[in-house]
């Protein structure tokens, strides 16, 4: 199909960086440049040289004609349609990650429902590899690293591509830029980017995982999974992967990851990853145990006291029904002689209380240690 | 052939003879929402911008003569906003080509020769203030500013210097 983009909203939305950094990839070169626009050319495969306005300043009265015209001449040279190319710009700059899911005969779109558990799932996904990258864990609880939550507000979801719905999320990647000698001689080392660190554990956490279910099948143990955690595996990663299943009828899950330009693929990643459906109950299953054998630090117990246990020298163990990490559980806390007195009041009164420690099963049933700050909740 | 189509076609016609002759290129965008109708450029300059680039809109008026001395011409004011926008990547102006009356007199062709009638003005209007005029305003064309091949070659000049119209 050969579409011509005219939208003036749309071609405004191609900023400057990101066709600049388009051109750049595909080896054009800047030939003249004043504050407003830039020129680029590039020898054409006939010979004779291309040439493209580049619109410096998205406020200019014509920046969208400029655009229009550099998407005309991307088209000639390219010999692409308009569309793909915007794809392509739209994720300049950035690591993409597309997730092809079938969710019905032929080309059908999902039900306003489960789009949202879609996008749900695919934020989950993401987030888990965040939390993973700053420090991999068998699971991640409500409370998560404040860095990756701030990576959220920075991905994004791209526009779905046609076909079988595809779901894209688009992370912005900062340029690699040269530092030559003479600017800095002691040379900056090189760093991975955070952006780019997230979506490095994500692909190499999803192989790992899809290698690590069929061990498990194979062997019947979870030992291949928990290992796995050292690549970025943990149960929110398994949990979301479940999910987008619970949504795509396919026999597979087919993932694959396009990497910025100017860095390129990450080594030793795999950039295409396919799961198949049959792995869903070995991942819940995973999740599950990974969940429940993992220590969760600084977690919030809010509940009532359900029974009393009175220890020597004043001391007593509790047991609190209520919430933990968000989840409904039944958790034993042991005290200290004031934290005890405070839990009988509660008791008596018929009053909450909230109490933060580590949460970890011990045996079948749920231990909060170094319980802390016990307050009684205002009724 | 509507009259305004046959003007329309005269006046681009008109534009085109006079720019292949300072051997500046012409195009038509495909894309006309701000009273853009020709884009011209030239490869290579005198200035530091290499492929200066000139955008016109192009008006046909039927005259009696050509005036001798400075004109008005009504301009839409959506033209007129269009045309004297400042903040533009590639220069703006207006091309008003006047032509007689009498369609048939537009052209006379000889054995030798081919003679159009009349002439063509350009005019800029950039950074010009708000009318506040809601459907047209007339603006002043100055017959010192001929379309010429000499005239446009000069403008490309001064775009390729860092000096737009």
């Amino acid at each position: 199909m050969r579409a011509t983009i005219r939208d003036p909203v749309t071609l405004r939305s191609i900023g400057p960086i990101e066709l600049l950094s388009y051109l750049r990839a595909r080896g054009w070169q800047e030939a003249a440049r004043t504050n407003l626009a830039a020129l680029w050319q590039v020898a054409s495969t006939n010979g004779s040289q291309l040439e493209v306005v580049v619109p410096l300043d998205q406020s200019l009265a014509d920046y969208h004609r400029r655009i229009f015209e550099a998407l005309e001449a991307l088209e000639l040279h390219e010999r692409r349609s308009q569309l793909q190319i915007l794809a392509d710009l739209e994720a300049t700059g950035c690591d993409v990650v597309r997730a092809r899911l079938f969710v019905g005969e032929g080309n059908a779109l999902p039900s306003l429902e489960d789009g949202r558990l879609l996008h749900e799932h695919a934020r989950n996904l993401i987030l888990a590899a965040a939390c993973a990258h700053v420090e991999p864990r068998r699971a991640f609880a409500k409370r998560k690293p404040e860095r990756a939550m701030l990576y959220l507000r920075q991905a994004r979801f791209g526009y779905p591509e046609r076909g079988s719905y595809t779901l894209k999320v688009v992370s912005p990647v900062p340029p690699k830029l040269a530092a030559t000698h003479e600017l800095f001689p002691d040379s900056i080392e090189e760093q991975e980017p955070f952006e780019r660190g997230v979506i490095r554990t994500l692909a190499s956490a999803l192989e790992s995982m899809r290698a690590a279910t069929i061990e498990v099948a194979a062997t019947n143990n979870i030992a291949p999974m928990i290992d796995a955690v050292n690549y970025g595996v943990s149960a929110n990663l398994c949990e979301a992967i479940a999910g987008l299943f619970d949504v795509s009828v396919g026999d597979s899950l087919d993932l694959t990851f396009g990497w910025e330009s100017g860095r390129g693929a990450p080594a030793g990643v795999v950039s295409a990853i396919s799961i198949p459906s049959e792995a869903r109950p070995i991942l819940d299953e995973c999740a599950r145990i990974l969940k429940e054998s993992e220590t969760v630090t600084e977690c919030r117990v809010v509940g009532l006291v359900q029974k009393l246990e009175h220890l020597a020298g004043g001391a007593g163990k509790a047991t609190i029904f209520g919430s933990a990490d968000g989840e409904p559980r039944t958790v034993v806390v042991q005290l200290a002689p004031q934290e005890h007195q405070a839990a009988i009041a509660a008791y008596e009164q018929r009053r909450e209380i909230s109490v933060t420690g580590e949460l970890k099963k011990t045996g079948k049933s749920w231990e909060l240690v170094h319980p802390r700050d016990l307050v009684l909740v205002e009724a | 052939m509507s009259p305004e189509e046959q003007k329309q076609q005269f006046s681009f016609a008109f534009v085109r003879a006079v720019a292949s002759v300072a051997g500046i290129a012409v195009t038509q965008p495909s894309i006309d929402d701000d009273s853009i109708d020709l884009t011209l450029s030239m490869r290579g300059g005198p200035g530091p911008i290499i492929s200066p680039r000139l955008e016109a809109q192009v008006k046909c008026t039927a005259r009696r003569d050509v005036p001798a001395v400075d004109f008005g011409f009504s301009l839409k004011i959506k033209n007129y906003d269009d045309l004297r926008q400042p903040h533009v990547a590639t220069p703006r102006v207006l091309f008003v080509v006047l032509v007689p009356d009498d369609v048939p007199n537009w052209v006379s062709i000889a054995p030798s020769e081919m003679l159009v009638r009349y002439t063509g003005f350009w005019v800029s209007l950039r950074g010009n203030p708000d009318s506040g005029n809601a459907t047209s305003k007339t603006i002043t064309i100055s017959v010192a500013q001929q379309l010429t091949p000499n005239a446009l070659t000069q403008l490309m000049n001064a775009i390729a210097a860092g000096n737009p119209p």
